[in-house]
């Protein structure tokens, strides 16, 4: 698709980096509300962000750890550093993002403790970032109504700017 | 052609009229159970008040939380674009604005430009809201406004708690039937002060920033403000109207539209 130029929503508005998992049981409607406003989520910096470190190989077990430990997810396991949060402001630049969601499972005391240093890292590249209150499988802690209020906001907010 | 906006709040419904001159008149009412009904007679009361004749074009712009279920308006606009919009025109110098409505908090940040930076709310639990503050003027058997004239009496605050509207009625009825009573001004300097720091809060959530203006029907009460002014450690500005800076923002963001062609 990328080599035709198409995208992958017919009226491209929007380009989303997208903060840790989404909801399972919204992947549908978020679909759907990627094709409605153009919002396409085009990068993960964590667990799908392939970063720093390259494979070997003649050594393939021990490049493999290395390369696991680069992950900028695995970063945040240790002091959370400029190697982790450049890669987000990379990733924002890399891929032109026009916004942030930060998908902030309640249950995830760990995650959600970096809401506030990712919002500042990701000002500095003037990127808006959108946190929303969620659990990864859990419909009770957030309803989709309420999702769709919140992400119309922050499209009217990107829109506006 | 004339503008209006329309914010349809789960208490009151507000619209504001927008003329080549400024705001030419402003009506808020009830929205009683029927969104569209309260919508359609808000805005005929305020384009008779205006004095649009019947049948002049009026391009209306929606918002508040059932300003996407009438029919009448041209588009709807989220709550946080009209209040930067709102806010702008009636306190220009304002970089974020607190919203106290009836059901819910609403914060946003401004950049320099007067547009959204960021905001926050909060919507799960009556504290922090209009209607806990009527539920709290119920319990106490006191008129809002007497509320806030007593609470500027208050020689300390009871102990209330801000995160949970059920939890801080126990607490108020604990004073009420304490033994000596907690004095009513003490428990209202509470109420407030509960009221105070959820928002307090929130705002620190997307980091305070001045000039910080209150609107909402909140606004009104002198002592809540006064409170809050308090808590922030500056002064906080109160608009002339503020139940309907997110209606006048409505009408702003309308006029924007027909001066882009749209309406026509």
């Amino acid at each position: 698709m990328a080599s035709q130029g198409t995208g992958a929503v017919p009226n491209e508005r929007f380009r989303l980096m997208s903060l840790f998992i989404p909801p399972m049981y919204l992947m549908g409607f978020l679909e759907r509300i990627s094709q409605e406003f153009g919002a396409v989520s085009v990068i993960e910096p964590f667990f799908t962000y392939w970063g720093e470190g390259r494979l070997d190989p003649s050594h393939p077990l021990e490049s493999v750890a290395r390369k696991s430990y680069m992950l900028p997810e695995m970063r945040m396991y240790g002091p959370l550093d400029s190697r982790a949060l450049d890669a987000i402001t990379g990733c924002a630049e890399q891929y032109r993002v026009d916004g942030a969601i930060y998908y902030a499972d309640v249950g995830c005391r760990h995650s959600c403790a970096t809401i506030k240093l990712f919002k500042d890292t990701l000002s500095e590249v003037d990127v808006p970032v959108l946190t929303l209150d969620c659990d990864v499988v859990d419909p009770t802690i957030t309803s989709q109504e309420e999702v769709r209020e919140k992400l119309e906001r922050f499209f009217e907010l990107l829109e506006d700017r | 052609m004339n503008t209006a906006g329309i914010d349809i709040g789960s208490m009151t419904t507000k619209v504001v009229v927008l003329g080549d001159n400024g705001v030419l008149t402003s009506v808020v009412t009830s929205t009683g159970d029927d969104r569209e009904v309260a919508a359609r007679e808000a805005f005929e009361a305020a384009l008779d008040r205006a004095g649009v004749r019947p049948g002049e074009a009026v391009y209306l712009v929606s918002t508040g939380v059932g300003g996407k279920s009438v029919s009448i308006s041209q588009q709807h606009k989220a709550i946080t674009t009209c209040l930067a919009r709102g806010t702008g025109y009636q306190l220009p110098t304002a970089r974020m604005v607190i919203d106290i409505g009836a059901e819910s908090c609403t914060v946003v940040k401004l950049n320099s430009r007067g547009r959204v930076d960021d905001w926050a709310s909060h919507d799960k639990c009556a504290a922090g809201t209009g209607i806990f503050l009527q539920q709290m003027a119920k319990l106490m058997q006191l008129p809002l406004e007497e509320m806030s004239a007593l609470s500027r009496t208050a020689k300390g605050r009871a102990d209330i708690t801000s995160t949970c509207a059920v939890f801080a009625e126990s607490d108020v009825i604990s004073h009420v039937h304490r033994d000596p009573p907690t004095p009513a001004a003490d428990i209202v300097a509470g109420i407030y002060y509960s009221v105070v720091s959820r928002i307090v809060s929130l705002c620190k959530r997307i980091g305070i920033q001045k000039d910080v203006a209150v609107v909402g029907g909140v606004a009104l009460s002198g002592g809540l403000v006064g409170t809050l002014r308090e808590e922030m450690g500056f002064e906080i500005l109160v608009p002339d109207s503020p139940q309907t800076t997110a209606a006048l923002g409505a009408a702003v963001l309308a006029r924007e539209n027909v001066e882009k062609g749209l309406g026509q």
